[in-house]
């Protein structure tokens, strides 16, 4: 008998205007061949956010859609947003 | 050898069975007692009125394109389900430089583009970092929906420890366009607004906290 815990990034989603990368990793417990369970873990890559120490996969989905012209854009919206400060 | 099967009822009890209607019509019924139960045509499977479609050992897949419920327009689909984990990390508007945690977690239920998130933390040390407190890591995006504002949901912590000012309260609430939460904390004595809670309130050896909050997703 043979037990197995195996990680694969299983979906790599490109989602809304500023191309936000979602990443999902999906857990499997193998027993013999036969997948006893399975789980997810999920993570984002923002536009303007470090993605080197992601998958090779992320990465090229990163460089592909996080261009300048989209960081620009995010990181001017994000400047936009109000914080209601009050303190 | 194949053939056709005109209208009749594979049966002996002509009320019960399988019920092939005529060429034109191209249905099959299924029967009880002479009432339909379920009809396949051109357009799909349609259970008759009041009768239910029950799977007792195996799950129904629509995960090509989801359920309509209420209705059949695009705010009656419901095309997604998931469940999962994800990792809540400290940090503030002036970003930390590390943390060392006992223990941290960090629960999703996604249906549709609404998600429930549940996070749970203690760390043991951590140096740098000024501000507001910020967790960042949620597992999908907060969508920016309310303009003019960057807040876009908001939950409450049912735990807290290790501060280093008394708080009364403590509140979450999602930043529109990112995966962060930022914090807010009511002084012990009150207060007429919602003071931001800064990472200086808190102990950079023992601090902990659990936190709930809804938001939605980009869809």
């Amino acid at each position: 008998m043979t037990i197995e815990k195996r990680k694969t990034i299983d979906k790599i989603e490109v989602v809304g205007d500023y191309k936000h990368i979602q990443v999902r990793e999906r857990t499997d417990i193998i027993e013999d061949g036969a997948v006893l369970s399975s789980s997810y873990r999920r993570w984002v890559i923002s536009p303007n956010q470090d993605y080197s120490n992601e998958h090779a996969d992320v990465q090229a989905m990163c460089q592909q859609f996080h261009t300048q012209e989209i960081i620009n854009s995010y990181n001017t919206m994000l400047s936009e947003q109000t914080l209601e400060e009050t303190e | 050898m194949g053939g056709y099967i005109m209208a009749s009822t594979i049966n002996a009890d002509t009320t019960n069975g399988v019920v092939v209607t005529s060429d034109t019509s191209r249905e099959i019924k299924l029967q009880s007692a002479g009432a339909d139960i379920a009809t396949v045509n051109s357009t799909g499977l349609a259970m008759a009125s009041g009768k239910d479609l029950t799977l007792s050992s195996t799950a129904l897949d629509a995960s090509a394109s989801g359920i309509y419920l209420g209705g059949t327009a695009s705010a009656n689909l419901l095309d997604n389900y998931e469940e999962g984990s994800w990792t809540p990390a400290l940090t503030a508007t002036t970003p930390v430089t590390s943390v060392t945690y006992l223990h941290r977690t960090g629960r999703y239920r996604r249906i549709g583009d609404l998600v429930y998130v549940t996070g749970a933390f203690q760390i043991s040390a951590r140096s740098g970092g000024s501000g507001q407190i910020v967790v960042d890591g949620l597992p999908f995006n907060v969508s920016d929906e309310l303009p003019s504002t960057a807040v876009e949901a908001n939950g409450n912590c049912s735990y807290f420890g290790g501060l280093t000012v008394a708080k009364s309260s403590i509140n979450v609430w999602a930043f529109g366009g990112t995966t962060k939460l930022y914090f807010t904390a009511t002084a012990a004595a009150g207060s007429t607004t919602m003071p931001n809670f800064n990472i200086t309130d808190t102990s950079a050896a023992n601090f902990q906290i659990r936190f709930t909050i809804s938001y939605i997703t980009d869809a």
